[in-house]
This record gives C-alpha cells, structure tokens and sequence, in this order.
C-alpha cells in the first residue's frame, strides 16, 4: 500500500534522496493528487532558489550554435532571426588590388605557410598524445580505485595541515599506488607536494602530485608499495628531494 | 519590478512544442542568462556551463510536447532541467575524478561566496538582479545549516546519505534540516512579498 510522501518531498524536490527513494516517492506520485500537488509546489520553492544565482549573459556563439543544430535536426536551415538587440555584422568591403604579387613572392608565402602548417600539425600531434596518454593514466587510475581487490590506505593531515586528507590506492598484483589527496594547502612558487614510499630502509622518492588550487590532486606513484610501508606526502623545493622535509599527510604501516 | 512571465512562457512552448524555432529563440533570450548563471554556479567552469547552456535548450526543444503547464510554471520546469543536467555531468567527473572539486566542509566554503551579488551590471539583467537580491535576502533568514543543505543536496548534488557523512551529522537531521529549509525559506519569500511563481 502507498503511504504519502509528504514528509520526503523537500529532499525529493532538492534532489537529495537516494535513487531508491526517488523512486518510491514518483510511483506515489503517480498515483496521489495531493501529494503531486504538494510536489510541484516545492519544487516551484526550490526552483526560485536558483533565482538568487547571478544571471550571466552567455556569449553570443551559444545562441548562434542552438539555432543552427535546432535548426538542423528540424530540416530547417536554422535560420531563426536575431534578438532585435543584437546588430548584424557589417557587410564586408572589398577592398581594390593595388597590384600583383611577383611569383617568387608568391613561392616565398607558399613555402612559409607550408611550414607554419607543419609546425602547427607538430605542436597538435603532440598535445594529442599528451592528452591520449593523460586520459590512458587517468582512466587507468579509475579502473584501480573501482576495483573491489584494490587496497585502501588512509592518509592523515599531519602537524598544522589536520584537515588535509589522501587515499592510497593499491593494486595488489602490481603493487602500483594511485594515490588521491585533499585539502592541501595551495603551495608557494617553487614550491612542490612529493610523495614518499617509506619502508623500513626509509623514504624513497615516489614523484610529485599536482594538486588543484581547490587541494585536490590525484597521481600515480613511480615506485611499487609493499606490505607494512607507509605513504607520505612533504612539501619539498619544486623539482623534489631525495629526503622528505616538511611532511604534511602520513598513512599505512 | 516583478513581473509574472507565465502565461507567455506557456504560448512560446506551445509553439515549440510545434517546432517554431523563433519561439524558442524567444525562450532562449529570456532565460539564457539565469540558465547560464546556474550552469557557472554548479559547474564552475565557462566552457562547461556554456555546453551545458546549448543542451538545456535542446532538450526544451526536444521534449516540449511534455511540458505541462497546469503543473508548474515553465521557470520551474527549465530550472529543474537545468539542475537535473548539470548535476548528472557533475556526478560522472566525480566518477572520473580528473576535474578538481572543492571539499564541501572546506574551511573556504559558504553558500554566502557562491550566491554573492557578482551579478553583471548589463541594464536587462537590472530586474533580474532586483529579484535575485530579494530572494538572496530570503536565503539569508536562513540558518546556516539550513542553507548548507540546500547548497550540498541541490547545487552539489549529494543525497542525504552522502550530506550525513561528510558532514557527520545523523541522517535524520540532514532530513528535518532540509525540510525546515524550505518552510522557512517560504515564510521568508512570503513576507518578502515574492511568490515562487514570481521568479
């Protein structure tokens, strides 16, 4: 039997109950009236939430890019008139030829465009694999966390930095660490986050972790864990140390 | 100056509905800056909203036929899009976690920050200001707790399970928390004069 859901709809209507709950309160509200109504009038209250969020005008090409895919997927040619605020562009002028380039100038322009474009293909070649082999890292990073055989270890906030926190991610086959930290503290020019393997001949250097200016940061680390290590992160000259200086997150063991 | 935009919205969709593009070019100029102010507000970064901003109109576009006025005014149904869009993209970057996300318990986190008066000062966005300014009163009557419930459920996405954890209260008061949110925020919107249907 239903039971009215009354008392779940200000979570329902701000989007914060778990998706079996979410849909327990929409088959209700299929079938009760006034529970719908209670509904729709608290979601209209959280809807005016969004009325205190600044409006911000977007740029013109957002509009002119819904047009034409609109006007597209209508069979259309997508063109629908301008708000009347907006001016059109002005007509191009054509402008008179003064004269005509000499054919070796002509070579010259070719050769150098030729070039310019092969630079240009270069640069994209690379910050393609750059990217491909970010996303392959980071995908790879994914399918660690997600896995149920991974190994968890937790990192504390040490001394003055008790709110920052890390996980450790460790795959057990290949005791390769991703290592995910939070909260840490935006760092000074020059400065660097290093991550430590510690056993019990010591640290040794596992790389660096680029943290967001929000604290966050997620990196693989370059040496292998073993049981009963610990983890560590210290803030180090840029470039890094060879021993830890002032550590900041500390777990495992 | 408050004006009450319902009864248009209501024959601009039908058109859409009937795939008018100039009406929903009509749409598009009246609400894409409140759209995209929300879309920046969740999704923090411009390039985002502004593809997000293009998706919210195209699925107006592609499901006004089920737009129903007699359940809600079409400032609720847009914004519920909006949120429900922009929340699904923020759910799938914290499951693939490249995109940096402030802690919501961080120390720097307020509601006050992410609902300051940043507003432009583009004098067609002056009304739109006035009410924001009103109804960011309304959010101020608030408690703080009040408000971080609304912030984490609706802006960031959390279900009250996640809210209890990461702010370690019990599950039952981020539940109570939330509702006497949204009673209060009524009462607040009411001796403010302001209807939800208002906005």
């Amino acid at each position: 039997m239903d039971e009215h859901v009354l008392d779940d709809l200000a979570l329902y209507a701000l989007g914060g109950l778990e998706a079996d709950e979410a849909d327990r309160v929409n088959a209700h509200l299929a079938v009760c009236a006034p529970c719908r109504q209670q509904a729709e009038e608290t979601q209209a209250l959280v809807a005016a939430v969004t009325a205190a969020v600044p409006a911000q005008p977007p740029a013109p090409r957002v509009r002119q890019a819904l047009l034409r895919r609109v006007g597209a997927a209508a069979g259309g040619n997508g063109a629908v008139a301008a708000a009347p605020r907006r001016a059109a562009p002005p007509p191009a002028v054509a402008r008179p030829r003064r004269f005509l380039a000499p054919r070796a100038w002509a070579t010259a322009a070719l050769v150098v465009a030729l070039a310019s474009l092969a630079g240009w293909n270069a640069y994209l070649t690379t910050q393609v694999n750059q990217l491909r082999a970010q996303y392959r890292a980071q995908a790879a990073a994914v399918a660690l966390i997600s896995s149920p055989t991974t190994l968890s270890l937790f990192l504390e906030g040490q001394g003055t930095y008790v709110t920052a926190s890390g996980r450790a991610y460790v795959d057990p086959d290949s005791r390769s660490v991703v290592l995910v930290v939070e909260n840490l503290e935006p760092l000074q020019p020059g400065q660097a986050y290093q991550a430590w393997i510690i056993s019990q001949q010591g640290p040794a250097p596992a790389g660096t972790v680029n943290v967001s200016r929000s604290g966050w940061g997620m990196s693989w680390l370059n040496q292998p864990f073993s049981e009963h290590d610990r983890i560590g992160v210290s803030i180090e000259p840029e470039g890094g140390s060879v021993q830890p200086s002032q550590v900041v997150l500390l777990g495992g063991g | 100056m408050v004006t009450r935009p319902g009864q248009q919205d209501s024959r601009l969709m039908q058109r859409v509905a009937r795939g008018d593009e100039q009406a929903l070019a009509e749409l598009y100029d009246r609400y894409a800056a409140r759209v995209f102010g929300v879309c920046v507000r969740i999704l923090s970064e411009a390039h985002l909203a502004e593809d997000m901003l293009q998706e919210v109109f195209v699925r107006v576009w592609e499901r006004a036929h089920l737009y129903e006025p007699a359940r809600g005014s079409f400032h609720t149904w847009l914004m519920g899009i909006t949120r429900n869009s922009c929340i699904d993209l923020l759910r799938r970057q914290r499951a693939r976690p490249q995109i940096a996300e402030p802690p919501a318990d961080s120390p720097d986190f307020t509601f006050e920050e992410t609902l300051s008066d940043t507003a432009s000062d583009v004098p067609e966005a002056a009304a739109l200001n006035e009410r924001a300014a009103l109804v960011r009163r309304a959010l101020a009557a608030l408690t703080p707790e009040q408000r971080l419930v609304i912030e984490l459920s609706y802006f960031r996405g959390f279900t009250r399970r996640e809210i209890a954890r990461k702010l370690q209260w019990p599950e039952g008061t981020v539940h109570t928390r939330a509702r006497l949110a949204l009673q209060n925020l009524r009462v607040q919107l009411d001796r403010l004069g302001l209807s939800p249907e208002d906005l």
